[in-house]
């Protein structure tokens, strides 16, 4: 049996339970047949790649002759080919050719170290470990009313955990996000909220919160958000949208929702990959260009702040930093991260 | 280490305390609050909104006080966890 083997054996372990935990990776989009493409998952150098009939295949980016980067080599005929001495490997991961001797079937021991793989909301999704859970539930991606768009890839130069952290916090935007979701001159004093855990992960009642440009409309809007985050690096919230202007009501519907589905790929403890799916039931005539505009526009407003916050791994001591009130769901996370006994990214 | 509640608050009971708490630590009985020093977080959010000055960080606690840091540990496992605001008790007013 061969070993997994990390490429710098000095970094940090990842612990069990983000090993058996699902990733996202990579958007299906950016996966195209006859391409290898490098990932990087907890410290794990990985290729993926979709054979012929559109199985996406993920890698660990080595091949056990000599230790070459796979993600250099190419597609050929349904097999990824080493680029150091040409060494084809296919779906099930064994080699099928030595290109030095192609009348002898390759050694046994030839293979490439293949992880589980899911598509799901056009993400891929990975596991270094066995997954202990199934891929978190979008919950509006089977319901038609709402069309769904992909947002990001966003690279932050930060801990996942401080920016799915950032991304359930409601009482930044009226100055992360002034003019958008917020106003920096009457930012709202939020009204208590409850917070709930249960085995699907935590979660928030509503928070009410004023927004100027509230969503893709450019309209001012009141804004309800349920939050919940269902796995360390997974999160997501429900935001109900209403007109705040009377006047202009008529132009919106009383269910009116803009949902997002984050996913933060932990590339190492201070470096993460955020991809979103949004999911938006209104608003027929918003172009997709329309709605990544905003979405680009607001996560690089987080980017630029989460990239700034020390230490970088997030404290699960809740003694250090200070929780204010209003910070009750970042609290609950942090906690819930701790009660799971994460070391890797956290302080 | 913890912050702790004083016999200040002895039949007043405000419960300011308690809608500040974010890890609601507060536990009580009829006549007065107590904080669990294992769920406190030390944030000192309640130390300033007490209207009678009850609370103190163990660290500022007087030392008059000072066998109030065992009691507040002893009560508060005993009690329930008051999350709501009540109305102050009678000596209050």
């Amino acid at each position: 049996m061969n070993a997994p083997i990390r490429m710098n054996p000095e970094i940090a372990s990842p612990d069990a339970a983000l090993l058996n935990d699902w990733h996202v990776i990579a958007f299906s989009k950016d996966v195209p047949q006859g391409k290898v493409v490098p990932a990087t998952l907890l410290g794990e150098d990985l290729i993926l790649w979709r054979d012929s009939s559109g199985k996406v295949h993920v890698w660990k980016d080595l091949c056990i002759h000599r230790g070459a980067r796979l993600s250099k080599g190419w597609i050929a005929g349904d097999t990824v080919v080493c680029p150091y001495h040409g060494w084809r490997y296919d779906g099930s991961a064994k080699c099928v050719l030595v290109p030095a001797a192609p009348d002898q079937p390759p050694p046994l021991k030839a293979r490439a170290f293949p992880h589980l793989s899911e598509e799901r909301y056009g993400m891929i999704w990975a596991s270094l470990g066995e997954p202990a859970h199934t891929v978190p539930t979008f919950p509006e991606w089977e319901d038609s009313a709402f069309r769904k768009f992909n947002a990001g890839p966003y690279y932050f130069k930060a801990n996942g955990f401080r920016s799915v952290e950032n991304f359930i916090d409601a009482t930044h935007f009226p100055f992360v996000h002034a003019g958008l979701n917020g106003l920096e001159d009457a930012p709202d004093k939020l009204e208590d909220y409850k917070v709930f855990e249960d085995e699907t992960g935590i979660s928030t009642s509503e928070i009410r919160v004023y927004q100027p440009y509230g969503d893709h409309r450019q309209i001012a809007v009141n804004a309800g958000y349920v939050y919940r985050v269902f796995r360390p690096l997974v999160a997501y919230f429900s935001k109900r949208v209403e007109i705040a202007d009377p006047a202009k009501a008529h132009l919106g519907g009383l269910n009116d929702r803009f949902c997002t589905f984050l996913t933060a790929q932990p590339v190492d403890e201070v470096n993460c990959i955020i991809r979103l799916c949004v999911a938006i039931n209104f608003g027929e005539d918003l172009t997709e260009e329309d709605i990544l505009r905003r979405q680009d526009k607001v996560f690089s407003q987080d980017k630029d702040i989460v990239e700034t916050q020390r230490p970088e791994r997030i404290p699960v001591d809740l003694r250090a930093e200070i929780h204010h009130r209003t910070d009750k769901f970042g609290l609950a996370y942090r906690r819930w991260l701790g009660a799971m006994g994460l070391t890797y990214g956290t302080a | 280490m913890a912050v702790v509640v004083t016999d200040k608050c002895r039949d007043c009971r405000f419960t300011e305390c308690v809608t500040v708490c974010p890890v609601s630590c507060f536990h009580g009985d009829d006549r007065m609050l107590y904080i669990d020093p294992d769920n406190c977080i030390q944030c000192q959010a309640c130390v300033p909104v007490c209207p009678v000055q009850a609370i103190f960080d163990e660290a500022d606690l007087p030392p008059e006080y000072s066998n109030w840091v065992a009691i507040n540990a002893e009560r508060a496992a005993l009690l329930p966890v008051v999350e709501e605001k009540q109305a102050p008790l009678k000596a209050a007013s």
